[in-house]
């Protein structure tokens, strides 16, 4: 006959052990790609504290670039002076290696 | 769990750190409900304290940082008990030849990894460089030649300042006659009041940080004084309870801008910064605790380092000093009957919440925030992540400092004032 205490602890035994599989397979099936990215060459805790922004960088970079001729074109139709034309490629330029030198910082 | 967490780069990211708590503590549940509890020591208890002084934060900090912070602390508190409940011989000569692995894998790997400093698998080259220095501390107490020299010739590879110093400090130190270790000392001690002026200026002077064995021997702290004035006057502002658990980060953004580092390189400073003078006096109570036991070093080399350095945010770089600590406890008294049913039971609760947060956290790194908000619950990255005006809006009203939000802030007109 098994004493009453004697069978909570079996169930906290079980419990516990049963949660841990549960935890295992629900981050294996929702989330396996949080333990591949760690385990992969590419994850890098060093880049994560001195480059927490990485994504937001990358993510600006593409969108400037993305966006840089139609930017252009734009202003070239409401701008016919060679200086002000001159002016905004040069800012555009200085804008994209800003954003450049910003991601590099990351590698 | 050192090999896993050295592997999962260092154990550094959220998921990683609170499935491994989860583990350990559900772990330790089944096997206090199974018999094998024993009284946890002071050390234990101290780290127990700290834990639930970082979750008690989320009443005067931000909920969600102090959610994120806290199963980290709680694996910390789990590793000590769990080496406490384990045969100390089979424990530290197991942890030895981990480390011995990690320092293995990183030497074989070089080739394979760019850059010049030996980093991977831990990812950060001065964490790693603990982790070596740990593995060397270890060999000498246990007598160990091969798993010695790996170690050894791999935290040389790092090129690890901190590491090395305390490293070659606790070597040479301990086993100097008495006089001469009391006048070495003292020497360095007035030394160092003579020359405090001229090596803080040096300290504290910008320069390159070379990632070679040039490094060895520059002063530079490469804008650490920086990052610690930052934590600071956070501190200052918040003497007692602090800013709230992981709250530094937040702070740097506003002094230094949104490309600010995630730690203050000073695990007193940043404890001050964020727990205050209470986190701070229970985090040097499990310190002291531990080192009063600590016959291998490994705690001490810990508390060295960290001071200057974020080793205590890498799991694979504090683990073998926790191990250590919690292995140097002496046995004690078997857990009475309803003393283990209690210890199981909190061990499940505390196992089950990590493990929650875990998959929250994993289902955030994965890309899925929509199904990790309700798992993170008083966190606005989520709600960041999904990139929407409603997600932004929801993030503003869960935790509007939250640093993700403003990259969108300007797409979606910044957070509106509180209480409109």
């Amino acid at each position: 006959m098994i004493s009453p205490l004697r069978l909570v602890r079996l169930t906290i035994a079980v419990a516990a052990v049963s949660a841990l599989l549960t935890v295992g397979a629900l981050v294996a099936l929702a989330a396996p790609k949080a333990v591949t990215k760690a385990a992969s060459p590419n994850a890098n805790a060093a880049r994560a504290v001195y480059c927490p922004d990485k994504k937001q960088r990358q993510d600006q970079l593409s969108a400037f670039i993305r966006t840089m001729v139609a930017a252009r074109k734009a202003y070239f139709k409401t701008h016919p002076k060679a200086k002000d034309r001159t002016a905004f490629l040069r800012q555009q330029q200085s804008q994209l290696h800003a954003l450049q030198r910003a991601l590099g910082q990351c590698s | 769990m050192l090999v896993t967490a050295a592997l999962l780069a260092g154990g550094y990211y959220e998921s990683t750190y609170s499935l491994l708590a989860a583990a350990v503590w559900l772990g330790l549940a089944a096997a206090a409900a199974l018999g094998g509890g024993r009284r946890p020591s002071m050390a234990f208890w101290a780290l127990v304290g700290l834990a639930g002084w970082s979750l008690l934060s989320a009443a005067w900090g931000p909920t969600g940082p102090a959610l994120a912070a806290t199963p980290l602390l709680a694996l910390y508190a789990g590793a000590v008990l769990a080496a406490e409940w384990l045969p100390r011989g089979p424990t530290l000569r197991a942890l030895l030849w981990a480390i011995a692995l990690v320092c293995l894998a990183a030497l074989l790997g070089k080739p394979f990894v760019s850059g010049s400093r030996l980093s991977w698998p831990v990812t950060y080259a001065n964490g790693l460089g603990l982790v070596a220095v740990s593995g060397v501390l270890l060999a000498v107490g246990l007598r160990r030649v091969a798993p010695g020299a790996v170690s050894a010739l791999a935290a040389v590879l790092t090129f690890s300042r901190g590491a090395l110093v305390a490293g070659a400090a606790l070597l040479v130190a301990p086993r100097l006659p008495r006089r001469i270790g009391i006048a070495l000392a003292l020497g360095l001690a007035v030394l160092a009041v003579v020359l405090a002026r001229p090596l803080a200026a040096r300290f504290a002077a910008p320069a390159p940080d070379t990632r070679d064995a040039h490094r060895l021997v520059t002063l530079s702290g490469h804008g650490r004084t920086r990052l610690w004035r930052i934590a600071w006057r956070e501190g200052r502002d918040h003497p007692l309870l602090g800013g709230g658990a992981g709250t530094w980060p937040r702070y740097a953004v506003r002094a230094e801008g949104l490309g600010a580092p995630a730690n203050a390189h000073s695990l007193y400073l940043e404890t001050f910064a964020e727990l205050g003078a209470v986190g701070l006096a229970l985090l040097v109570a499990f310190l002291a605790a531990a080192l009063r036991r600590d016959r291998l070093f490994l705690v001490a080399a810990l508390a060295i380092a960290a001071a200057a350095d974020w080793d205590w945010q890498l799991p694979a770089a504090t683990l073998p000093a926790l191990i250590a600590a919690g292995a140097a406890h002496e046995p004690a008294r078997v857990l009475r009957e309803r003393g283990a049913v209690g210890l199981a039971l909190a061990a499940l609760a505390v196992g089950v919440a990590c493990g929650l947060h875990g998959l929250g956290a994993a289902l955030l790194e994965s890309g899925r925030p929509s199904q990790a908000t309700r798992l993170l619950p008083g966190d606005a990255r989520p709600d960041a992540a999904l990139g929407t005006r409603a997600g932004f809006l929801r993030g503003c009203r869960a935790d509007p400092g939250e640093p993700a939000l403003f990259y969108q802030a300007p797409h979606f007109g910044g957070c509106p004032a509180s209480g409109s």
